[in-house]
Order: C-alpha cells, then structure tokens, then sequence
C-alpha cells in the first residue's frame, strides 16, 4: 500500500480532441520516418561487403582462448600479442617490437616480434631480422626439407616462413640454434616474428615452438 | 604400386611430447611427472621419421592374420540403396537394415561362400572369423603358405619405434578358384594405425565445453544421451581408475564402459595409448553423461595391422547395439593398402545401411596428414578412414571463449611451427559424395574428389580438453577430442530427435549438410572463418580446413527434429 501511495499520481488523460491531434501528429511522425528511411535506402544503399566463399573473412577473435595470456601492444605499429607469463619474460622491448625469453623445463629460447611499416613486405621483415640477429656466427638457411615451414603466417593471416640454422658462442663455448622465421602484413603493417633456440631444444614437437606457435598465433592487427 | 606405398608407413601411437607440454608449461607436479617425463625424455628431434627398415624375409613357419576382402555381388543395388537412405523421396528412405539381411541382399551367396571356405582349408588357410553382413572373413596361415597361395614375398620390417612388423613386397593376388568370393587380401601389411592426440595446459571442463557449444538447453531439458549407446574404436585398454578420477574431480555419473574385445582385445596399454582411450571415454561421457559407452577394442600391434578397424566396425554393425561410432586412429590415406581401404569402407557401407553415423578423426598435421609419417612429405593428404564418404570427418579447431563459458569465436587450428592443424582435403580415393553440397563446398580446391573434414570442434591443444590420465588431471587436444565430441552431442541429439518423434538419425553427413545449407536464424552451426589448416583457409560456409564448422548443439537438435519430421 504505501509504495503504490507513493507513486506520481497519472496524468490526466485529456479530452477527445487531444487524443485526435495525438494520433494524427504520431501517424505523421511515423510516416516521416518510412520515409526518410526508403529516402535513405534509394538514395544511398546500404555499403554491405558481403565474405567471399573461397576466401579468408573477418576479423580474427580479439578475447584469447581458453588459457589467460599477458598482453603486449607496439605503440608503434599497433599490433598486440599474447603470451604465457609463467613461461615467457619480456627481454627486450621497443616501440616496434618485443623479444621475449622463453623457459620451459630447462628448454630455453626467444621469440622476437617486430614490426614494420606498409612497404616492406614479409620476405623482407624476416631478411632484415635474421640479419640483425646478434651473437649468432655461422648463419645458413636451413636446407633440411623436413624443416620447411608449410602453411607460414602470423595472426591468421597468410604469410612467408623460413627456417635457418647457425652458432651461438658463449662464454661456455659454441652451440648450434635453430631458428625459425615467421612473417605476414595486413597491408598496412608487416610483422615479423623469428624463434631462436638450441637446435635440441628446438624442432616441430619442442616446447619452445609450442609456446612460439602460441605467441604468433596470438598477434593481433591493428584496426 | 600401393603395395610398394605401404612400407613407408610408420607405427606411431601417441606423441612424445603430449605431457612434457604440459608439465613445462604449467609447471605441475610430481605426480604428473613419472608419466610425463617417461615422454618428455624421447622428443623427436626433428627429421627423424625416416621410414621403417628392412629386415629380411619373414619366416615362413611365422603365423599370421589377416583378412580376406568378400566380393558384393550387388554393388551397385547397394550404391542406389545407400542413397536413397537418405533421400526422401525414395522408397527405401530411413529403412536400413541390420548386418544380416545386408549380407542377404548385398554380400556373395551362401554357396559360394561354401566353397571358397572349403578351398582356403584345402590351401591350409583357416577361417578365424566371419560376419554376418558378409564383408569379409579374417582368416589365419603362415607366411610360408600366404606368400604361396598369394603370390607375395612377406617381409620383416622394423619401425622407427622399434617394432618389428610383417608387409608384402608387392600388393596379392586372388588366386582363381577364390576370386568368385574375394576381391582383395587386406591387413597383410602389419603397420596400424596412428592416433591423433595431444595437449596443452589449460583446458575445457565438462561444464565449459556443454555451455559453450550450447549443450546446456537439452541438459536443462533432462536430455543428456540417456537410452543411446556410443561405441568407440579402440586399440588400446582404457583405464577404469583413471575414469573414475575424471568423474570425481567434475562430479559426474560413474563411467563404466562395456569391454568389447575383437580379435582377442587390445594389448596395448602404454601411457600414450591409453591417454587417447582414455579421452574418447571422457569426451563422450562429459557430453552425454547418461549415454552408454560400448568400448570395442583389438590388438593394434598385431600382424593383421591395419585392417582391425573393418573388423571392429563390421563386429559394431552385427551386433546392433549403437548408432554412433567415435574413431580417433586413422592412417594416410595415400600409403594405406588399397585392399585394406576396400575391407574398412564395405564395413563403413554396411553400418550406414544399418543407420549407423562413424565420426573419424581427420588428423592433426593440417592438410598433410602422410608428414606424420614422414617430416619430408609435404604432399597434401588426408586420412583414412576419415576420408571415406560413409564417414563423418571430424576436422580441428582453436577455441575463444569467456571465462564463464560463453562462445566468442572459433578459428581454424594452425601450429605452422609444430607441424600441426585441423586435418582436411582432398580423398585420393572417393569421389565427392552427391550429397556433399552447399555454401562454400564446390570452391577453388575442388577436384570432384570426396572433401573433408565434413565438422569441427575444438582440437588445438592450447583450447584442449580437460582429461584424467596416468592418475592426474592433464589436458589433451586433437581432432581425437573433437571426434568423440561430435559423436556423443549427437548421440544427445538422437535422444533429443526421439522424444520429439523424429525417426533414427542415421548416417548423418548428408543431413548435416542439408541443414547447414539452409541455416536458422540460430545456426545449427558456428562457421569458422579465420585461420587454416597449414594450407587450406578457414572461409566462409563449407572450406577444407573446418567442414560445416562447430556445432551449437541444441540448435543443432532443433533442426535435426524438423529435418527428420518433413
């Protein structure tokens, strides 16, 4: 009782006339609006790109799956990825790009992610990093067929792949590394991303390339 | 030439490194360890699958088993029957037939199958096996007496894993005065068949996986696989301890599989083999907790190789008790014996005549199922027999979801480092199927030979399955997951399907494909279109790397009820 006491009282309904002149100016209105909208659709169709069968549509999922990563975005480039933080530590960053160190069980290596502008295109993001890796002597393309990576890209976007092999000298002597190359562009941005790891820690079934599978698969376009 | 083929297929159950994945990444714990590290210490280096190693002659005092391929005489009136199974405006629409009344009306007659018995004693060949639906008789001689009467030379071969199995140098012959009986000599090649398993860390519980692939309305609904029975194929023990643990730890009816041993029963109870036996268990049942599981099992490692899959399925469609099948194993189709392709698909042929649907794992190395075999084939392939057209392929992907279960989206499963992905592509063998049609289907890849996967569901390890194995909570991933999953939501659909009237599903393919064509305003479907298979792109409508898509399932069942009910 008391909260229906409470309530505005109703205003009153007016006369005749009133609900008259309200329902005309209503059906007016609604008139108005059909035909602003059949204006609308005449004049200036709706833009729909419908998705091409045969082809790749769509925008990628933006939520991770079912694991919770850690992000990291370019502010450069505005690419982003994802990453298991138990496994993996930021190493080195930059407004282009992150390398990431990788530490599974003893297995250990890095993933570097790197941006680069519209104009170069993936074969040459992958030629620049390999180029610019540090503290590996030896580097040669990998010629082992059953190291070729089939079905190369990054952040489900169609790609090129290459893999190499080459020497890291420490202060504990030389070790042979396998690394792999992995890049793809959205046409206005190419990222690259290259796996370094000791050749016996690296290859199709080892943890480093499970987690680098992850971390590529992971990158995100900028919009 | 495929008798030349076969030899370079390997043995391989199970993979390295399903649990040291795991382990590395979760960091868990000693209990987990002794099973894991028994992997996680023998990863392929890369490049090591070269290929079994010739051995010598077999020796001919060595007794084997293997399978004689019957003739069917009404091969033709069985093609026609098939397809009007599923067609309704034919007069055998829905009315299939049990294995006995398929022997009847397809297989050779009693008097021919008489004689050819007779002769294979008088040749020194005994029959160990017969089935009703006359498929097939597995039969057993020496090597001495097979290379005789086959004109074959048997040879020891040793896989890379160290086994040591039996293949011919060249594909047998029929003798004459057995060919009015059998068409082929199967299973001679000893290699079996490889499974499609694997891991990751974090993974789809029971309620996850129902709610996000919209199981849940039909649970609501107290329809939860009650009065269907899933069988699933197997050549490994399952564990009962192990699936005890996964009902405890997800608060489940007690999972008690019936024990169905073929050929003697499987032997094989490594870690790995296990695992996969396992999963299919716990997949089916966390999605049909009330269905009965019916666990079909034979020895994999045996010298009848890789035809106990025909044998398991022909021994499912004689007895009668299911209408879904779940198969996680299968080899590349390219380097399986055609004759042992001709023994599985007369068995897959007469369970779709009996309305049985048999999921079938389409692989886990993308659109080069034969690089599981071999790191240096990058041929395009698919697997058998997932690529049968009386198969429904199951094909893999990578799953979005929120933290509280709900769908966000689904991309095609690609692990380009790994070497793996949903598998899918072109049959070598089978044409396209008539009713393998629709949006996307006939597209710039098409051949007009039979296209797989036909479904998808969630198989990258990263998106992987909570499973219980070697005594602990792990996670596997898979198109091994994703097969079992597919058979026991429409093992609920069936159920769904009855209480609303609607008739047996039978086999399903080509009502799956009549309903994704012409879809609801709630899909029976989540079309995947991102992502690929290593090379096929996930597309709009049907596309090689995920078939039709993921199911929502309960939208699904609506739409099969309408289907069935026309």
């Amino acid at each position: 009782m008391s909260l229906l006491a409470e309530r505005a009282p109703r205003a009153p309904s007016g006369g005749g006339l009133g609900k008259l002149v309200l329902h005309v100016f209503g059906f007016l209105f609604l008139v108005l609006i059909g035909l602003s909208i059949l204006t609308n659709l005449l004049v200036a169709p709706v833009v729909f790109v419908p998705c091409t069968s045969g082809q790749p549509c769509g925008a990628p999922p933006t939520v991770p799956a079912v694991i919770r990563e850690t992000a990291w975005r370019s502010s450069r480039y505005g690419f982003s990825l994802e990453y298991p933080a138990s496994v993996v530590k930021v190493s080195q960053q930059a407004p282009s790009g992150v390398v990431l160190a990788v530490d599974v069980t003893g297995t250990s290596g890095a993933v570097t992610v790197q941006g680069f502008g519209a104009g170069t295109t993936p074969a040459e993001a992958i030629s620049d990093q390999i180029r610019r890796l540090s503290g590996v002597s030896q580097l040669a393309g990998d010629t082992n067929p059953a190291h070729q990576l089939l079905g190369a890209g990054v952040g489900y976007l169609a790609g090129a792949g290459r893999t190499y092999v080459g020497d890291v000298t420490s202060p504990q002597g030389s070790q042979p590394v396998s690394i792999a190359s992995e890049a793809a562009s959205n046409g206005r941005v190419t990222v690259v991303a290259t796996v370094v790891g000791a050749t016996s820690d690296s290859g199709y079934r080892s943890a480093l390339y499970a987690v680098a599978d992850l971390i590529i698969n992971s990158v995100r376009w900028p919009r | 030439m495929r008798g030349e083929a076969t030899r370079g297929r390997t043995w391989r159950v199970g993979r390295g490194w399903v649990a040291w994945r795991l382990l590395a990444l979760l960091g868990v714990c000693a209990v987990l360890g002794a099973w894991g590290f028994a992997h996680a210490r023998a990863p392929r280096a890369r490049g090591d699958r070269t290929g079994p190693v010739l051995l010598g002659a077999t020796d001919p005092r060595t007794t084997i088993d293997f399978t004689l391929v019957l003739r069917l005489p009404g091969q033709a009136h069985l093609t026609r029957f098939l397809n009007q199974l599923t067609d309704p405006a034919a007069p055998n629409y829905r009315h299939f037939i049990d294995a006995a009344a398929f022997g009847a009306r397809f297989g050779v007659s009693h008097s021919v199958l008489n004689r050819a018995s007779a002769q294979l004693a008088r040749d020194g060949i005994q029959v160990t096996a017969s089935y009703p639906q006359r498929t097939a008789l597995d039969v057993r001689a020496t090597a001495g007496t097979i290379d005789r009467v086959f004109g074959i030379r048997l040879m020891d071969w040793r896989s890379e894993s160290r086994r040591v199995f039996h293949a011919p140098l060249r594909a047998a012959t029929v003798p004459a005065d057995l060919s009015r009986a059998v068409s082929a000599v199967a299973g001679l090649d000893g290699t079996t068949f490889v499974t499609d398993d694997s891991a990751a860390i974090q993974g789809l519980t029971p309620v996850s996986a129902r709610s996000v692939y919209e199981i849940d309305p039909l649970l609501a609904q107290h329809v939860n696989g009650q009065g269907e029975n899933i069988a699933v194929v197997e050549f490994a023990q399952f564990d009962q301890s192990d699936l005890d643990g996964f009902d405890q730890q997800f608060n489940l009816p007690d999972i008690s599989p019936r024990n169905i041993a073929v050929d003697g029963g499987a032997t094989d109870d490594s870690p790995a083999s296990v695992a996969e036996a396992n999963l299919d268990l716990e997949v089916a049942h966390e999605i049909a907790p009330a269905a009965g599981l019916l666990d079909y099992n034979a020895p994999q490692a045996t010298s009848s190789g890789a035809d106990t899959f025909g044998a398991i399925l022909d021994r499912i469609t004689a007895d009668g008790q299911t209408r879904i099948v779940s198969d996680s194993w299968g080899s590349c189709e390219a380097d399986t014996p055609r004759a042992d392709i001709q023994r599985d698909e007369q068995a897959l042929e007469a369970a779709a005549a009996r309305g049985i649907s048999v999921f079938v794992a389409a692989g886990d190395t993308g659109a080069y199922t034969c690089q599981d075999a071999a790191d240096t084939n990058h041929s395009l392939s698919v697997s058998w027999p997932s690529s049968s057209p009386f198969a429904v392929s199951v094909g893999g992907t990578s799953l979005s979801m929120t933290t509280n279960g709900a769908y966000v989206g689904e991309t095609a499963w690609n692990d380009t480092l790994e070497q793996m992905g949903g598998g899918g592509g072109l049959s070598l063998d089978y044409s396209r199927p008539a009713w393998q049609v629709g949006p996307g289907v006939t597209n710039r890849f098409s051949t007009g030979m039979r296209q797989l996967p036909d479904v998808a569901a969630a198989a990258d390890p990263w998106s992987g399955w909570d499973t219980y194995t070697g005594g602990a909570m792990t996670v596997a991933g898979g198109t091994s997951a994703a097969t079992p999953f597919w058979a026991a939501s429409m093992a609920v659909v069936a159920e769904y399907a009855g209480h609303h009237g609607a008739r047996q599903l039978g086999f399903v393919d080509p009502m799956l494909y009549a309903l994704a064509a012409h879809p609801q305003q709630a899909p029976a479907f989540h079309d995947i279109t991102m992502g690929g298979n290593r090379y096929y792109p996930a597309t709009p409508g049907w596309d090689f790397a995920t078939g039709l898509g993921s199911p929502e399932v309960a939208n699904l069942a609506r739409d099969v009820v309408a289907y069935l009910k026309r």
